[in-house]
């Protein structure tokens, strides 16, 4: 509407153009790694792979899908992303909701956020963690991947942040029409919250996918690991210097470049999915449209 | 940001703690996994006797393998192997989890720290010394005093050092897992069709090596007409360095005996620095790449696999992995392994560490100790005496999955590959296969073919073959040219401490000379800071332990 | 004054479940600090360690490179926390005039993939396209006359190899929360600064970054947070002895200490100081915003 101007038109190609650039140089690596993966491992390993694939072939794939492993993980992975999710959004949304208010209004507010920010920066690691799953009774179980960090700090913090920016009058009107807390958060809250949920949303299924350790450390049989767990236990990291027969029989199969490389997308793939399909949640100006001020 | 993304689960603190601890892996994940039997003697079988009745059951824990696959119904508590160790003794297993081997230092830490240790299992040289310390260990002397004769010869195959390793104040506390270090020590594979094109002969002392370095470097050996070969492979964990500095006499990051009769450390010797100045002369001389800092050896291996290095010092079993790939995209490519040369009249020898896998350790307490020397003793037998392929498939390999894998108590014959070459060619040579293993047979079927004009199967012939790399580990071995590593335990408290400090100016300085940053003698200064960073405490230490041994 | 009828114990009720999971599973292992006080060894657990008081912290002191390993850290992680804020923030401002709804959404997609590549793989890639000898980016720098630069080699460069290939892998991902923000702000407001006549870049200023104030100053304040993490994967499948003066930073060095063995208490040790250094930092951010314009920040 107000892009008539000449300069403005100027500006608008000068920017597509540099964003266009920018996009360019986040997808060429992927092209490499994808073409690295479909390459034998000989072209691989000696460097000769640009941007497409050299001998192809699908050795590494079959390697990474061959073992029985691959399906059971990924069920493990999705029971995981659906319980987590589920838990990790619920309890942000019900965090954040009191943490929200004014400190006039809620006056321990402050305190419960402080109580929460600590432990994003304090930890006791590894070891005292490991023996609270196990006394808690859920090592081994899908819920030691679940509870241990189902409450995302970080999250509710970011929501909070998001209701605050709320019109207060609608939530006043709310409350005059006699509403509670809880249709207040999901009627009202909820809803003029979307793109902020659509992004944490995002943030809690991609931090379920990606997380590998937990699993590791928590599962007691690889049966039982999600999906970023098992693939990377078959990127052997090898001690180059001291390689074994064994390991110099597998590598000539298959290099590790090529496997790492596969095991990205078939990593990553269905998550890179998602983004797309959430992005109609970020549209400008639609969700607070109607809100007169 | 995306720290704190991630962060949701375990604190940018845990992960960094969890990234030290996990890291350590890497160090004990070699598993030298030999898979073909031997000419060993088959000897009387189930010759330990008695068989538990009724049966026992050991707890344990498991390490898994990626490219172990158990067939239907079989888990890890119930497979060939564990089937075999109850008709044969009585003894049934029970793992209380299985982790991946990526895991296995931070897993098994964390079981200690939480006191739910199984009967017996596989520790870190750490974990068993601290095991022991905290009184935890069951003394297994008498029971390797009655263990069969072939388990003692196989744990005492690469010399008596690993068992030594496993006392502590006279008593047997483990069972080592021995490796292979001796028969993977380094040799200098040279691209002999490079060597031919620069009229040059096999190496025979350092001058030569020096001499092939350069003519690899000036003569174009690829004959693109571009000046875009280097001599020698560097990377920049030195790790392709440890022949060329055994040549010289100098060891990296060992502990040798002084003349005193004290243990000194290797890598401030003055033949180290011998060793660095020549370094420096052939990176001078452009033989060396200029960019070897920033090259790992996973980067190192590019360069060789496309043709623009003609020499490096490794492991015999380089053959496979990486020169294969060379041999694959270069028709004309053709590699053999010679051994270490030295820059003087007196013979270079290896360096060889302790090599140790682990320590397989038994719970304070524990009944039946003497049933893990029965469990070794199957081992023994099925893994490396074995003649009958039918055996061979049910137990080790049945050409889909590594069910040798399956084993739940191994340890590694040091010079396992080098007696299976020595078979395989007196085969080749008298067309007589009666003598050899199904095993064997898979390796000599390969040469044959490589014979035959296969060039995928090069590799083979380069390790297995008349010419092979196992020759020059047999000449080694029949000369004992071997320095050991002294010092065989487990860190002591200030090296532990001190170690980062110390090799981080080992490293740095190494480097800065090498790549012509800092002139020769910044060694002697780097001796100096390292001896005050914790070196001579640390010397102090070792040798107080070396002492009371 | 209907409102005052509401009364607060809901609010305590909803906060309830997330405050008993944190008292177990973060307040519950933070019994594990006390490592950081002790000469800590599986085997003998957490009752059967040594005491060893501050000896930990004096030993970390002790080493002969801590000061320079801290100014790479604090250096390194800076550069970062300023250019992981100002780059994905500009990145959405831009994508933000972008009308074509396809390109848009093309562009916000590619950006967001280098966030789930390994450092592991990169590491290997920019060795390649960085190589004085044989990279492409000294090939291009090649075309202006300018010397090849190694750039993975030489202290002067490496520390901005790390920030802007950090910056490369993040900035799209982290784009995705500043254009929820943006998403917030009400079109009304943009409506009547059209009216009044105002020109695209004094919208911008008005409007939308004042709309977004809040987003950033928080997530300035929480990468405080990260002061001392300079990213360990990264650094550690980049770095090389040759840059270990510019590049060698608390983790790496951590991770070198635990190679021999696993040293947890002097590692528990620099995680408790990286925690209260944290906790400072951002609590006085927290204190100084509410004295001085009456904010809070969360």
């Amino acid at each position: 509407m107000h892009y008539t101007t000449r300069p403005m038109r100027v500006f608008q190609w000068f920017n597509a153009f540099l964003l266009g650039l920018l996009a360019l140089l986040c997808v060429l690596p992927i092209i490499h790694i994808l073409a690295v993966s479909f390459s034998s491992s000989a072209a691989a390993t000696a460097g000769l792979v640009r941007f497409w694939p050299i001998d192809f072939n699908v050795k590494s794939y079959e390697f990474v899908l061959s073992s029985g492993l691959f399906l059971k993980s990924l069920l493990v992975t999705l029971e995981r992303v659906g319980i987590g999710v589920a838990v990790n959004m619920l309890l942000t949304l019900i965090t954040a909701y009191p943490l929200s208010k004014d400190s006039e209004r809620f006056k321990q507010r402050t305190i419960y956020t402080w109580f929460m920010l600590v432990t994003i920066l304090f930890s006791g690691g590894i070891v005292p963690l490991f023996m609270i799953v196990r006394e808690t009774g859920i090592m081994g179980s899908i819920w030691a991947l679940i509870l241990p960090g189902a409450v995302p700090v970080f999250n509710v913090i970011l929501l909070l942040n998001f209701f605050r920016n709320l019109p207060k009058e609608l939530e006043e009107a709310a409350f005059i029409d006699g509403a509670g807390h809880m249709s207040t958060l999901f009627r009202i809250f909820v809803p003029l919250s979307l793109p902020a949920l659509a992004t944490i949303g995002l943030l809690t299924v991609v931090n379920h996918w990606n997380a590998w350790f937990d699993g590791l450390i928590f599962m007691n049989s690889p049966d039982r690991y999600p999906l970023q767990s098992y693939l990377q236990t078959i990127i052997i990291q090898r001690d180059y210097s001291n390689m074994t027969e064994q390991d110099l029989k597998t590598m000539q199969l298959i290099s590790d470049r090529t496997i790492k490389s596969a095991q990205i997308f078939l990593g990553a793939l269905p998550i890179l999915l998602l983004y797309p399909f959430l992005q109609k949640y970020f549209v400008t100006g639609i969700t607070l449209g109607s809100v007169k001020e | 940001m995306k720290r704190k993304f991630t962060g949701i689960l375990i604190g940018a603190i845990i992960a960094t703690l969890s990234l030290a601890a996990c890291a350590n892996n890497s160090n004990d994940k070699a598993s030298p996994s030999p898979s073909q039997t031997s000419d060993a003697p088959a000897s009387p079988t189930g010759s330990t006797g008695g068989k538990y009745d009724p049966p026992i059951t050991l707890t344990t824990v498991n390490q898994s393998h990626p490219t172990v696959k158990y067939a239907d119904g079989d888990t890890v508590d119930n497979n060939p192997w564990t089937r075999e160790y109850e008709d044969r003794y009585g003894i049934k297993i029970k793992s209380l989890w299985s982790v991946d081997a990526t895991q296995w230092e931070q897993k098994t830490n964390l079981m200690i720290a939480t006191g739910d240790i199984p009967d017996f299992f596989q520790a870190t040289p750490v974990q068993f010394k601290q095991l022991a310390e905290a009184d935890l260990l069951h003394d297994l002397s008498a029971a390797y005093d009655s263990a069969p004769e072939r388990v003692k010869s196989l744990l005492n195959e690469g010399g008596s050092a690993a068992l030594d390793s496993a006392k502590i104040g006279g008593k047997l506390l483990a069972i080592p897992f021995t490796g292979t270090p001796k028969e993977g020590a380094q040799m200098i594979w040279i691209r002999t069709d490079w060597l031919k094109k620069v009229n040059l002969s096999e190496p025979k002392t350092m001058d030569d090596l020096l001499k092939i370095s350069e003519a690899f470097t000036t003569q174009d050996p690829d004959g693109n007409n571009k000046n875009d070969t280097f001599g020698l492979a560097v990377d920049n964990a030195f790790s392709t360095l440890t022949g060329f500095f055994n040549g010289f006499h100098a060891y990296n990051n060992i502990w040798i005996k002084g003349q005193d009769g004290k243990l000194a450390y290797s890598s401030i010797q003055p033949e180290m620095k011998t060793a660095l100045g020549i370094l420096q002369e052939m990176f001078k001389n452009k033989q060396i790449d200029p960019e070897f800092g920033s090259k790992d050896f996973s980067k190192v291996i590019e360069s060789i696999v496309s043709g623009k290095i003609g020499m490096f010092f490794n492991s015999p079993f380089s053959g496979l992995y990486p020169l294969q790939q060379n041999i694959d995209q270069d028709p004309n490519a053709e590699w053999k392994a010679f051994p270490i040369v030295s820059n003087d009249a007196e013979p270079a020898k290896n360096q060889a560490a302790l090599g140790t896998i682990g320590y397989w350790v038994v719970k304070k307490g524990t009944k039946n100790p003497e049933a893990l020397f029965s469990m070794l003793d199957m081992w023994t037998e099925i893994f490396y005496e074995n003649k009958d392929p039918e055996i061979n498939s049910k137990f080790v390999n049945d050409g889909n999955t590594e069910i040798w894998q399956m084993n739940k108590i191994a340890a590694y014959r040091a010079f396992k590959n080098t007696d299976q070459r020595i078979k395989v060619i007196k085969a080749l040579d008298s067309g007589d296969t009666s003598d050899l293993t199904g095993d064997d047979m898979g390796v000599y079927d390969k040469i044959q073919k490589f014979e035959a004009g296969d060039r995928s199967l090069w590799g083979w012939n380069a390790i297995f073959g008349k010419d092979g790399s196992m020759g020059v580990t047999d000449q080694y071995r029949q000369l004992n040219a071997y320095l050991s590593d002294e010092f065989i335990t487990s860190p002591l408290t200030l090296m532990s401490e001190r170690s980062a400090d110390m090799n981080k100016i080992q490293l740095e300085t190494f480097t800065k000379i090498i790549f012509n940053a800092a002139p020769i003698d910044e060694f002697d200064k780097f001796v100096t800071e390292w001896k005050k960073r914790g070196g001579d405490a640390v010397t102090e230490e070792v040798n107080e332990w070396y002492a009371n041994r | 004054m209907k409102r005052s009828t509401l009364s607060n114990w809901p609010l305590h009720l909803l906060l309830l479940p997330a405050v008993i999971l944190l008292l177990v599973y973060c307040y519950g292992p933070m019994f594990g600090i006390v490592i950081a006080f002790q000469k800590f060894i599986p085997a003998k657990g957490f009752l059967g360690s040594d005491w060893i008081g501050f000896d930990n912290f004096r030993y970390i002191l002790s080493l002969s490179d801590m000061r320079e390993i801290m100014w790479n850290t604090v250096y390194i992680s800076v550069m970062k926390i300023i250019a992981g804020v100002v780059v994905p923030l500009t990145v959405s401002l831009l994508l933000n005039e972008i009308r074509h709804r396809l390109f848009k959404r093309g562009v916000q997609t590619l950006i967001y993939l280098p966030h789930f590549l390994s450092w592991v793989i990169l590491g290997g890639i920019l060795v390649d396209i960085l190589s004085p000898s044989t990279g492409i980016v000294n090939a291009f720098l090649g075309l202006f006359g300018i010397n090849p630069v190694y750039f993975l080699g030489e202290n002067s460069w490496f520390p901005y190899v790390l920030v802007i290939s950090d910056i490369w892998k993040e900035f799209g991902f982290s784009t995705i929360i500043y254009l929820a923000a943006l998403t917030g702000i009400n079109p009304s407001l943009y409506e009547a600064a059209v009216m009044d006549g105002a020109s695209r870049i004094k919208q911008i200023w008005h409007i939308t970054l004042p709309g977004i104030r809040t987003i950033v100053v928080l997530l300035m304040t929480l990468s405080l947070g990260n002061v001392l993490n300079a990213g360990f994967e990264q650094v550690f499948n980049l770095y090389s002895p040759q840059v270990y003066d510019s590049g060698d930073i608390i983790d790496t060095y951590v991770y070198r200490m635990g190679l021999i063995s696993a040293q947890y208490g002097p590692a528990t040790a620099i995680g408790l100081f990286k925690s209260v250094i944290s906790l400072v930092l951002i609590s006085t951010t927290y204190y100084l915003a509410y004295k001085f314009a009456k904010y809070r920040i969360f």
